[in-house]
Formats: C-alpha cells, sequence, structure tokens
C-alpha cells in the first residue's frame, strides 16, 4: 500500500510532501493496528492464566509505565511503586478490560489514577529536596547526544532540569495532558481516551497547562528564545 | 484576531489544530505582532525540550519484582477483598479526615442544642408520672398471728388470770420461740407459755417485702370463755 503511494507520488510529481506526510500516518496506523490486535491476544492469552503471557506484557508496558509515572511524580521511588501497582491491577483487573480502548491507554489511564492518589501526594510534599536530586540524577544520565559543545550540553541539561521542575509545580490535571502530549507523542483522541474526558478538555488542559508552563519559566535559561 | 486570541490559541496553533481560516489568521498576526511571535515561539521550544527528554531504563528489579508480586497475589486474597482494598486505599485519608470533621461538627452544633432540647421541670415531671407504672410499694410489716391458725391453740393453763407479756422472736420461716416473760409474778409459766406459742403458726415480719427474724411483745390476755 506505501509503495504505491509513494509509486504515484514520484510520477505525478506534485504534492510530494504532502503525500509522503500522509504515507507515514498510513504506516503509524496500520502499525498501531498491528499492535492492538495483538495486544488483545496478549490479554486473551493472561485471562487464561498464561503466566508467560503476563510476563509479555509487563515487558512491553513497564519501560513506559515507569517512565509516565516518573514524568507525573518527579520520584524515581514513586514511579516504581506506582509501576508495581499499575501492574498488579492490571492482572486483577484484565478481566474487565474489554477491548473498545487500546490496551495502552487503559494501562495508561491505571497509572495516572495510582499517580494522582492524594496519599502520594501527601507523602510527596513531606519528602522535600529529595525530589530535585532524584530529577537532577535523571536529567544527567540522558544528556542529549544532539547537543555538540560541552556548553551546550551544560545548557541542555540545565534546561531540562528547569523544564521538569516547573512541570512538577503545575497542576496535576494540567500536567498529565502535558506530559502525554509533548512527552509522551499522544494524539489529542488518545489522551481524552485515557483520561476519559472530551478532546475539547483535552485541549483546553493542554494549553492552560503549556501556558503555566512557559509563564514559569519566563526569564529563566529555558526562555532565552 | 487580536493579541489576546492569538495567545489563546497558540497551543493548537502549534499543533496544527486550528481549522484554515483561523490559522490564516494566527499567521498574519504573529508577521506582523512581534510579542505574539514571540509568544508562540516560546511555546513551541518548550514543548522541543519535552520532546527531548529521554526515557529512563527502569530499574532492573522492576519486571521481576511485578511478576513476583502479581503470582503471589493470586494465591493471596480473593479479588472481592483486594478490588475492595484498592478502591477504598486511595479515598482512606479522605474519607477519615471527612468523617473526623463531619462528626466533630455534628457533636459542636448538638452540644450548642444542648439548653434547647432540655425539658421544664414541671413537664418532666409530668411525663415521668406518666410513664411510670404505679406500683404496690414493698411496706414493712410486723409479724403477725395467721389467722387460720384457731386461738384456743393458744390456750393454757393460766390459773392466775393475769395478763402476761411475753418477748417472742419470730424466725424467717414463722416459728415462735419464747425468750422471757416480762414482768411475770411468777417464772412457772414459762414453759406453758412456749408450748402454747409453739403450736401457734406466726407469719414473719417482712423488711422491704422480705421475711426476717424478729423479735415482738406480746401480751397474752386472759379471756374467760366458760360462761
Ligand atoms: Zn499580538
Amino acid at each position: 500500500m506505501m509503495v504505491s503511494i509513494f509509486g504515484v507520488s514520484s510520477n505525478i510529481k506534485i504534492g510530494h510532501l504532502a503525500m509522503i506526510r500522509l504515507a507515514s500516518t498510513l504506516n503509524e496506523t496500520i502499525c498501531d493496528t498491528v499492535y492492538a490486535s495483538e495486544d488483545l491476544q496478549l490479554v486473551e492469552r493472561v485471562r487464561q492464566g498464561e503466566t508467560y503471557a503476563f510476563e509479555q506484557l509487563v515487558d512491553k508496558y513497564h519501560k513506559s509505565v515507569y517512565n509516565l509515572a516518573l514524568r507525573l511524580t518527579q520520584d524515581s521511588e514513586e514511579a516504581y511503586d506506582i509501576a508495581q501497582e499499575t501492574f498488579l491491577k492490571v492482572y486483577k483487573n484484565i478481566g474487565q478490560f474489554r477491548g473498545d480502548s487500546e490496551l495502552k491507554t487503559w494501562i495508561y489511564r491505571i497509572t495516572v489514577n495510582h499517580a494522582s492518589n492524594q496519599l502520594r501526594w501527601w507523602k510527596r510534599r513531606f519528602k522535600s529536596r529529595s525530589i530535585s536530586l532524584d530529577a537532577d540524577l535523571d536529567f544527567s544520565i540522558n544528556l542529549s547526544s544532539s547537543a555538540h559543545s560541552p556548553e551546550e550540553k551544560t545548557l541542555a541539561s540545565e534546561q531540562r532540569r528547569l523544564i521538569l521542575q516547573s512541570l512538577n509545580k503545575i497542576k496535576f490535571d494540567f500536567r498529565v495532558a502535558v506530559v502525554l502530549r509533548d512527552i509522551e507523542g499522544f494524539s489529542y483522541e488518545e489522551i481524552a481516551q485515557t483520561l476519559d474526558v472530551s478532546v475539547g478538555t483535552v485541549k483546553s488542559r493542554i494549553a492552560r497547562g503549556r501556558e503555566e508552563l512557559r509563564e514559569r519559566l519566563k526569564g529563566t535559561l529555558c526562555n532565552k528564545v | 484576531m487580536n493579541c489576546t486570541q492569538v495567545r489563546k490559541n497558540a497551543s493548537l496553533y502549534v499543533d496544527h489544530q486550528l481549522p484554515a481560516p483561523l490559522l490564516q489568521q494566527m499567521t498574519d498576526h504573529a508577521l506582523t505582532c512581534a510579542e505574539c511571535s514571540k509568544y508562540i515561539e516560546q511555546i513551541r521550544h518548550n514543548i522541543r525540550l519535552l520532546a527531548n527528554i529521554e526515557a529512563v531504563a527502569p530499574p532492573a528489579k522492576l519486571k521481576s519484582d511485578i511478576i513476583a508480586k502479581a503470582s503471589s497475589k493470586k494465591r493471596e486474597l480473593s479479588s472481592l477483598i483486594y478490588n475492595f482494598a484498592l478502591y477504598t486505599k486511595p479515598k482512606l485519608t479522605g474519607y477519615s479526615v471527612g468523617a473526623v470533621v463531619t462528626c466533630l461538627l455534628f457533636f459542636t452544633v448538638l452540644y450548642q442544642l444542648k439548653p434547647t432540647f432540655r425539658l421544664s421541670k414541671d413537664f418532666e415531671d409530668k411525663l415521668i408520672a406518666a410513664i411510670t407504672v404505679p406500683e404496690e410499694p414493698l411496706r414493712d410489716t410486723l409479724p403477725r398471728v395467721e389467722l387460720a391458725n384457731p386461738i384456743v391453740e393458744l390456750t393454757f393453763g393460766n390459773n392466775n388470770r393475769e395478763d402476761i407479756f411475753v418477748i417472742t422472736e419470730v424466725s424467717m420461716q414463722g416459728e415462735a420461740k419464747l425468750i422471757e416473760l416480762v414482768d411475770s409474778p411468777n417464772n412457772a409459766q414459762f414453759e406453758n407459755v412456749a408450748a402454747a406459742l409453739k403450736r401457734a403458726s406466726f407469719k414473719p415480719a417482712t423488711k422491704a417485702g422480705k421475711p426476717i427474724n424478729s423479735r415482738i411483745l406480746l401480751l397474752i390476755q386472759t379471756i374467760d370463755v366458760r360462761g
């Protein structure tokens, strides 16, 4: 299918870029569909009590669940606990997964619910400085290789630290929307499905989250544009 | 389109989520307004920063921890209890704080209203009188000779025709025992009176409805029934 589209676009030589974009979108859709049906099979096997299937499920999603939890809490211990609880809940409630949403969004929804837990919020409040230390560790390890000079690397690292610190300060609902959109790269529809809200709400939360982030970063290293 | 509207739509604009006419208006405005252009660029810049945040590798033991916990959970609780715990756990603090506050408020309000609830003394007395079932008071009684017992049984050979005072003990069971003759001219009567009292039947004295041992002073009068 992709090949034929490429063929058409190179023959006619108009809207070339548009066509390539369409092709890549189709490609994504096809991949998503494949993943979705794979997931349904996996879910079915877990339901039937196949231990290995659950291991596969954990293997496939534990990294993204851990990272989402980490971005929402900025605390690696918290993220670890949330990831554990999320998968235990997935395991217990797999029978309730009806397949009308994607497995990924279902798992993410559970993760977000666990991260929004009030108890955690209190715990985090009393945990003072360890959070920012944690966060520092994360960024230094994950320095982007695209930065060239040591100065650029330092700047990039500092900007990331600042933006994540600010992200942690904005309202939880806005933070979730921004994390899902700008870090996880979810579409508006996927976010709506994950959070069980309307697309309109998603748009407004993302806009308000981004605006708050911009406001907080005003005059910092992140805002030297 | 003014600056406020541009800023309101900036997020959707950078995500290519605006319909064509709005998109054009935004672009036109940004071309002429340096401030808005800067604003949009700042939003874009932050999005780029966020997009460049790389995923972190989770701790190595996370996966095995999850699998171990899941298999132990399988054996552990029934799913009903487990789900209930999971359902209440995140809400427990909120609920308990709420419950405590509600109780405190309730008692505060109740305490403030307490004088209103107090009945007038008069009304209270009437109320108590109305709801109390009147009951026979348990009176204290003195021992007395049973009516069923013929008085002749008490007869004895009293030839002196004098009245005699005797101190008698009446037991709980109603048995009488002569203790002493009071002011008697001759003590020879003692045996006769004692024997007569033994033949008589008494009803014991009572205190608060219960039979007790008691001592009484009996006056024995001589009545001539022959004539
Ligand atoms: Zn403007």
